[in-house]
This record gives structure tokens, C-alpha cells and sequence, in this order.
């Protein structure tokens, strides 16, 4: 997703990541109690991961994450004017940036006087599934993260 | 900005917090969003992605907060681009 930023960024597309919950809280990372140690959290995933994008942080009750359907890795496309145009339950490079470069060639064939009227489209996306980098992520949380997702899914 | 730093559980109202960052947060909904354990009764209800809001209707504005502390709100942040690509996530 940072790539997508960098490859976009110069065709006026912003991208921002919103710090909510912690979807899988362990010893490392525990359950969230105050915004200091939301920032806190937020900055590791700056400093540790990688996230060079801007990171905003939601209320600590998730009043923007809750109202956008709460799911703990989703991405949304916003218009200038706040008008969603694009919504995902989970985060996916590839689906991004082939919406967006649909979204920008929107853009291309109205400034040639095409008229174009909006209408809704769903689509079922496909996302690589590595199991295995996905539990080494998970063991940074603590031992506690992976125990209860192990237990929630009966993965042994 | 002084209750940034300050402003945890403890000492909270029973029911809501208020002048958290000039808005009001519900103490029982922070306590139960910011759940302590990866559990399906705790975690199931907030993949709420079904009744999320419909695409091409203008979405309510929320006060977000940046790394230095201070306040922005969404509807600002998205008038800056042309679109703006929203990821939602933790460290977790």
C-alpha cells in the first residue's frame, strides 16, 4: 500500500491509514486505554513496520472506524467532496490500484466531454493468503495473539 | 491539548468522558470496542462490513488526530486530494 501511495501521489491521489482498535491485542500490543498509548501504537506501526503513509488517529471509542462498518483492515476511496466511490472489507494492493487507475480514467474521458453517469458495481476480489507470514506478524504482537486466533479459528 | 497525555480509563466517568479532544466518548463503547481478547463474542460484532455506509452518498465527517497530537478531521483530509485511498488497521 505504501507503493501504491508513492505510484499515485503525483496524479493527485492522497492516501492517509486510520489507527482504530487493535484487532489482535497481545503482550506487546495490548487492548487500547488511552490515546497516548493508541499514539504510541500508531507510531511502531510507523517506526516498525513500515507505514510511511500519514496516520490519523480515530477516537478512542472508533467512532469513524464504527461507522464505516468496523472491519479491522478495510480500505475505502474517498472523492474530493467525501463521497466513498470504492469500499473493501480487507486491504489489497492490487484491488486498489486497479480501481484507481479505473477512477482516473473516469476523470481522463469526462475532460473529453464524455458524460458519464455513476452507477454500483460489486465485484468479488481475490487477496493472496499467506498462513504462514501471517502468524510470524502475529507472533510480534505476543503469544497471546497467536493462542486466541488459534483457538478462535481451531488452527492448530 | 493538555488531557491528550493525560486522558485513560482511570478516572474516566462510569458512562462518558467528556472534553476528550473537544468531543464526548462513551466510556461502556470505548471499553467494549477496544476489546482485551481476540474472541468471537468480543471481535464478531464489530465486522459489522454489511451495514457500512452505500458508495456514492457523502459520508459523515469525524475529528481524527495526527502523530503530533493534533486535531484534523476526515472531511478536511479527503478535500486535499483528488481522491484519497482510506486504509482502516492497527499494529495488531
Amino acid at each position: 500500500m505504501n507503493k501504491i501511495a508513492n505510484d499515485f501521489s503525483s496524479e493527485n491521489i492522497g492516501s492517509i491509514f486510520i489507527y482504530t482498535n487493535e484487532a489482535h491485542p497481545g503482550e506487546s500490543y495490548p487492548h487500547l486505554t488511552s490515546m497516548k498509548q493508541k499514539n504510541t501504537h500508531a507510531k511502531a506501526l510507523r517506526d516498525v513496520l513500515g507505514v510511511n503513509r500519514p496516520i490519523l488517529l480515530d477516537a478512542l471509542d472508533g467512532a469513524c472506524h464504527r461507522y464505516f462498518g468496523s472491519m479491522p483492515n478495510m480500505t475505502w476511496i474517498f472523492n474530493r467532496s467525501g463521497v466513498p466511490v470504492y469500499k473493501s472489507d480487507w486491504t489489497d494492493a492490487n484491488s486498489v490500484r486497479n480501481s484507481l487507475e479505473y477512477l482516473l480514467d473516469v476523470v481522463k474521458r469526462r475532460k473529453t466531454g464524455v458524460r458519464l453517469a455513476p452507477f454500483t458495481v460489486e465485484r468479488l476480489d481475490y487477496r493472496e493468503s499467506d498462513r504462514v507470514a501471517f502468524y510470524q506478524r502475529l507472533a510480534e504482537n505476543g503469544p497471546k495473539a497467536v493462542e486466541e486466533f488459534r483457538k478462535a479459528f481451531g488452527e492448530n | 491539548m493538555i488531557y491528550w497525555l493525560e486522558m485513560g480509563i482511570n478516572g474516566c466517568e462510569d458512562v462518558e468522558i467528556t472534553k476528550f479532544f473537544g468531543g464526548i466518548i462513551n466510556k461502556g463503547m470505548m471499553d467494549v470496542y477496544n476489546y482485551d481478547e481476540f474472541v468471537p463474542e468480543k471481535f464478531e460484532r464489530w465486522m459489522r462490513f454489511d451495514i457500512s455506509p452505500s458508495l456514492g452518498k457523502k459520508s459523515e465527517n469525524f475529528t481524527l488526530w495526527n502523530l503530533e497530537e493534533q486535531p484534523t478531521s476526515l472531511e478536511e483530509t479527503l478535500n486535499q486530494s483528488l481522491f484519497t485511498v482510506v486504509e482502516f488497521g492497527s499494529f495488531t
